[in-house]
């Protein structure tokens, strides 16, 4: 245990100079490297932080947005609504218009429809009724029948509207006159003496007769003169009957 | 001066085994440092991961004992750590001794941490208010603040060339009579011991700084609560 002087002045600066060298070769490289490490990690910390308010602004922006439309999209469906319930007031109001007018349409078809088969149903009765009537006639037709014709024939003649009978003598009175007479069946020869008389004294002279028979008059007879037909027959009746029903109903 | 000890001489300088060692430690702790930290990188690999371990503690403990001064203490605190811690592991070597085993290495890092007590003290507060912490609280109080700089500063000298000399003799010794492989649990004790006594030394030299620094700032502290209340 011995203090030695030289070694311990050499040890002194033996000391700074390592101090110095420790300085220079460690300390002070390794505290740069870690400075530079903390740097680095704070800028990433701190771009991370600026990331994340972004972020965050980003989120606040869009829950905004988000808000924004919410409340535009409520106020749209509303609007939405209020037109819908508009439309469908407009168009009930219409349909009903159109299932007012499509009843009434209907009611009125229904009714034609109604006349129709009401008319029909008459048509048939009556032809039903003309073909009974027909029949019955036609079982009746006979000799006393066409005399009775003739009877009533003469009679119509002499009652014949002046008018009328100004017109019978007016073609009666043309030079090639002559009278068309058509016979169901033959009449009796006193009936058609009866008959030329009363058509001589009606038409005020006497023409030239050509009888004919024809059996779709069924009874009594048919006259012509010139344009003129005189008819007291039964097919006639019953046709005069059948269009003066019809022009009835 | 032992005339054992003396490896050559330069002039009138006679250079000792410690001081050779002591140049050995520099010159390799020197290439280590100025090779590993020659490529330091962000992302770093093993060996730089060891020496930013080493740095970053002792800059946190000398943090932790003195806010603020990490940057400032780093040297001079650090390197009488890693000098210490290598210089008590060389006598592990064969054939080779510990400078710190020479009372002259130990006072001269004594004296260096005694200089560099009133150097950081001076530099903090200004050489008027820092020679009046001697005085306080009363002047009366100047001489043992003198002779408890004194005998801190011998205690530290000697406490750690006790240490180193006794556990190289201790090992010597059990070496010379017992076999090969008996002193092997004495070396491991070695090996611990070299770490605390470089931890302690250290430690100390870290405390009598931070009493001297933070005399002032004691001093402060009070100013700033009397100004409060």
């Amino acid at each position: 245990m011995q203090l030695d002087w030289t070694t311990f002045l050499l040890q002194i600066v033996n000391f700074v100079v390592l101090v110095w060298l420790l300085k220079r070769f460690l300390y002070r490289p390794v505290m740069d490297v870690i400075a530079r490490r903390r740097e680095g990690i704070e800028k990433a910390l701190s771009d991370a932080r600026e990331a994340e308010a972004h972020a965050e602004s980003l989120r606040q922006d869009y829950e905004r947005k988000l808000a924004e439309q919410d409340r535009a999209h409520a106020v749209e469906m509303s609007r939405l609504g209020d037109e819908i319930a508009t439309e469908r007031v407009r168009r009930m109001a219409k349909l009903e218009a159109e299932l007012a007018c499509e009843r009434e349409r209907h009611a009125a078809l229904a009714d034609k429809q109604v006349t129709e088969a009401a008319r029909k149903a008459g048509d048939e009765a009556r032809e039903a009724a003309l073909g009974f009537v027909s029949r019955l006639l036609g079982r009746l037709s006979g000799p006393e029948l066409d005399r009775r014709l003739v009877d009533m024939f003469v009679a119509d003649l002499a009652d014949l509207a002046a008018d009328q009978l100004a017109a019978l003598r007016e073609a009666a009175g043309a030079p090639d006159a002559s009278l068309q007479l058509s016979l169901a069946r033959p009449l009796a020869a006193a009936d058609q003496s009866r008959l030329e008389a009363a058509l001589a004294a009606t038409l005020g002279r006497e023409l030239p007769l050509s009888v004919t028979l024809d059996e779709s008059l069924k009874a009594g007879l048919r006259v012509g003169i010139g344009p003129w037909l005189l008819a007291a027959d039964l097919a006639d009746e019953l046709a005069f009957f059948r269009s003066g029903a019809r022009r009835g109903c | 001066m032992d005339t054992e000890s003396i490896i050559f001489t330069i002039g009138p300088l006679a250079i000792t085994r410690p001081v050779v060692t002591t140049w050995a430690v520099m010159l390799g702790l020197t290439l280590l440092c100025a090779l590993a930290t020659r490529r330091l990188a962000l992302d770093p690999g093993r060996l730089q991961t060891v020496l930013e371990g080493v740095v970053s503690a002792i800059h946190t403990a000398i943090e932790e004992a003195l806010p603020g001064y990490g940057e400032r203490l780093l040297p001079f605190v650090g390197s009488l750590w890693i000098f210490i811690a290598i210089a008590n592991l060389v006598g592990i070597l064969p054939g080779a001794a510990s400078p710190t085993g020479d009372l002259s290495t130990t006072a001269a890092l004594a004296i260096l941490v005694f200089l560099s007590v009133h150097w950081f003290g001076i530099h903090s507060e200004g050489l008027t208010a820092y020679l009046r912490h001697y005085a306080q609280p009363s002047p009366v109080m100047i001489p043992f603040h003198i002779i408890s700089e004194i005998s801190r500063t011998v205690a530290l000298a000697v406490r750690l060339f006790g240490n180193v000399m006794s556990l190289e003799t201790a090992a010597i010794l059990v070496l010379l009579v017992a076999g090969f492989l008996v002193p092997v649990p004495v070396l491991a004790l070695h090996i611990v011991e070299a770490l605390v006594q470089a931890y302690i030394f250290g430690m100390l030299a870290l405390v009598y700084i931070s009493g001297g620094i933070q005399s002032r700032q004691n001093r402060s502290s009070r100013n700033e609560a009397g100004a409060s209340s």
